[in-house]
């Protein structure tokens, strides 16, 4: 056994673990690698049994395959994550290693006998650097994934701060245009009337005052929305959904509305139903329904016709301002509701307007959980569209 | 001197054998029902076959366990799977979750296991069957695109016999596809042939 043993020395010196069996499994070499990686002495493992001494390889997973070698058969691979244990082995914190086993048979020159071969490979190593470059790599995508959440709050934060500054600009050019020049022309008359009271007669006085009249409605109104605005941009509108119906809400808008509009010989009329609840701020949806009926009157000719309707649409309810004034081209219709696109046009009877009012629309509509949009075309009329929630138990 | 479709059949029946052991072999090693199958044999020309895998493996990274012989009959025998079903498979032997694109060195290390169990039981029983002994290289695994998988065997660039076939395994629930390939050097095709002959002569199957 010895003199056999001895002819495979040379495989001592190799950084693999070495075993060799004869066809009848008995040991007869057990290199110098796998005495380090087992613990287990050469001279107390040659001449054993290989089933004996492990006890786990004398199953068929084992013995079927590696017979088949010994006789001839192709070479069979161990690998580690099926087998952790073909010859049991641990590291020094008693961790086992992982260790690849390959059998493979060799016709011995010397004796003509076929013995297999089992080289062992430690995967150990392996193991731990692929797990290593796997928790680099998933800290690399947490990383890639934090950096796109920053990115993305990044842009966000940007997009806020502009819209920020386009709101200041547009109240500093509201401030600046729209209240300075009717402010101005008030003043100038003022003091010519003032100056001059003594020379005016009477109806030459109610001639001044006149125009001076209808422009202070159009200044209070635009106070009053910027007012609104103001407080909305600072979040100081608290909104109060409450159920109201909205039929009467739109009758009431209506008829205040109706000199402003018989003024200009046009039709302001509505359709609607007996009943329409819904469920929203009340006080928002009177402001949105006061500045879209405004401005149907402003862009709509002497003699034009306006229409206010609402019905209930799947879960909410649909209210359509429609007139058959100016109309708008597209460019147009994308400018408005955007708060950083400077956007006026005067009236049909040379209202003046902020653009303001529609912006505030958007954002008390969609305060309330509905949509705002238009229909328009140049020459034939426009039509605005907003939604609101219905009340559930109507 | 070429195969006919009475040699077809008999080497279809022997790999038929060979998968059948292969299945038993599986089984006791996952504890699990496999269940192998490999539908039709086919003969692919050597200048045809980069072609024809290219069409179902467009640009994919590919895991190929092959096994190379040598004796009375010279050539090799692969076994290719995508990177999902060589991941599909290597779950379905070590339950461990994994994920698709994370197939390492360890895994490739069990996919050489299994495939070399399918490799060895169906060239083992076309050379039992023939009575043919034969010397095995080593398996070897491979990864790489068909192109890179093909030309890492030499032998495939050489005139011969190569036969090609679908390989399923069902895993209890799982399904997964491989394919097989079977390359005999031109220089052992008589041998090849006459051994076949020889094999339907005696009786074929029925006295063995």
């Amino acid at each position: 056994m010895e003199q056999l043993s001895n002819q495979f020395n040379l495989l001592d010196a190799i950084p693999l673990g070495i075993c060799i069996i004869d066809k009848t499994f008995k040991i007869i070499f057990w290199n110098k690698q796998l005495e380090i990686w087992t613990n287990i002495n050469s001279q107390n493992i040659v001449g054993k049994n290989l089933l004996e001494a492990f006890p786990h390889l004398n199953s068929p997973k084992y013995t079927i395959p590696i017979s088949s070698d010994l006789y001839g058969g192709p070479p069979v691979i161990f690998s580690t994550q099926l087998h952790k244990n073909f010859f049991p082995s641990y590291l020094p914190n008693m961790k086992p290693r992982l260790l690849h086993t390959t059998v493979s048979h060799y016709k011995c020159f010397i004796d003509n006998e076929t013995y297999g071969i089992i080289s062992v490979e430690d995967y150990t190593y392996l193991s731990y650097r692929v797990q290593e470059h796997k928790k680099m790599r998933d800290q690399a995508l947490d990383e890639i994934e934090r950096r796109k959440k920053v990115e993305e709050e990044l842009r966000k934060s940007e997009q806020q701060l502009r819209e920020l500054n386009a709101t200041k600009d547009k109240f500093f050019s509201i401030i600046a245009h729209d209240l300075k020049n009717p402010i101005g022309a008030f003043k100038n008359v003022l003091e010519l009337l003032y100056e001059n009271f003594q020379d005016f007669s009477k109806e030459e006085i109610l001639e001044f005052i006149e125009p001076l009249k209808d422009s202070s409605n159009q200044l209070f109104a635009l106070l009053e929305n910027l007012l609104l605005w103001a407080r909305a941009q600072t979040g100081k509108i608290q909104l109060e959904p409450v159920e109201f119906n909205l039929t009467d809400l739109i009758k009431s808008n209506v008829s205040l509305l109706k000199l402003q509009a018989d003024n200009k010989q046009i039709d302001l009329s509505y359709q609607l139903p007996e009943r329409l609840m819904v469920f929203a701020d009340f006080n928002t949806i009177n402001t949105i329904l006061r500045n879209l009926i405004n401005n149907a009157i402003k862009f709509t000719p002497n003699g034009g016709k306006i229409i206010v309707s609402a019905k209930s649409q799947d879960e909410n309810a649909l209210v359509t301002v429609e007139d058959n004034g100016i109309g708008m081209n597209e460019e147009t219709q994308k400018k408005l509701f955007r708060i950083d696109v400077h956007h006026t046009t005067l009236g049909t009877a040379q209202e003046k307007g902020t653009g303001l009012g529609l912006i505030l629309c958007k954002e008390f509509v969609q305060a309330n959980g509905g949509r705002i949009w238009v229909e328009s075309k140049e020459g034939k009329g426009s039509k605005f569209f907003f939604t609101i929630p219905l009340a559930n138990n109507i | 001197m070429e195969l006919t479709v009475e040699h077809l059949d008999v080497i279809q029946e022997m790999i038929n054998i060979g998968v059948g052991n292969a299945a038993n072999l599986l089984n006791s090693l996952s504890g699990k029902h496999v269940k192998l199958s490999v539908p039709e044999v086919r003969i692919i020309k050597l200048g045809q076959l980069l072609d024809f895998f290219s069409s179902y493996y467009i640009s994919q990274n590919l895991s190929s366990v092959t096994l190379t012989f040598s004796g009375p009959l010279s050539g090799s025998t692969k076994l290719i799977f995508s990177t999902e079903a060589a991941t599909k498979l290597v779950v379905a032997f070590t339950n461990e979750d994994q994920d698709e694109l994370d197939f390492d060195e360890i895994q490739a290390e069990t996919l050489s296991e299994i495939g070399n169990i399918v490799l060895n039981s169906l060239i083992g029983s076309i050379s039992n069957l023939l009575n043919i002994n034969l010397n095995y290289s080593i398996p070897l695994y491979t990864t790489g695109t068909i192109d890179q998988i093909l030309s890492s065997n030499t032998v495939l660039r050489e005139n011969g016999i190569l036969l090609f076939a679908k390989t399923h395994f069902s895993i209890e629930t799982l399904e997964i596809e491989g394919d097989f390939i079977l390359f005999i050097d031109m220089s052992s095709v008589p041998e090849f042939i006459n051994s076949l002959n020889h094999f339907i002569e005696i009786g074929g199957f029925f006295t063995k």
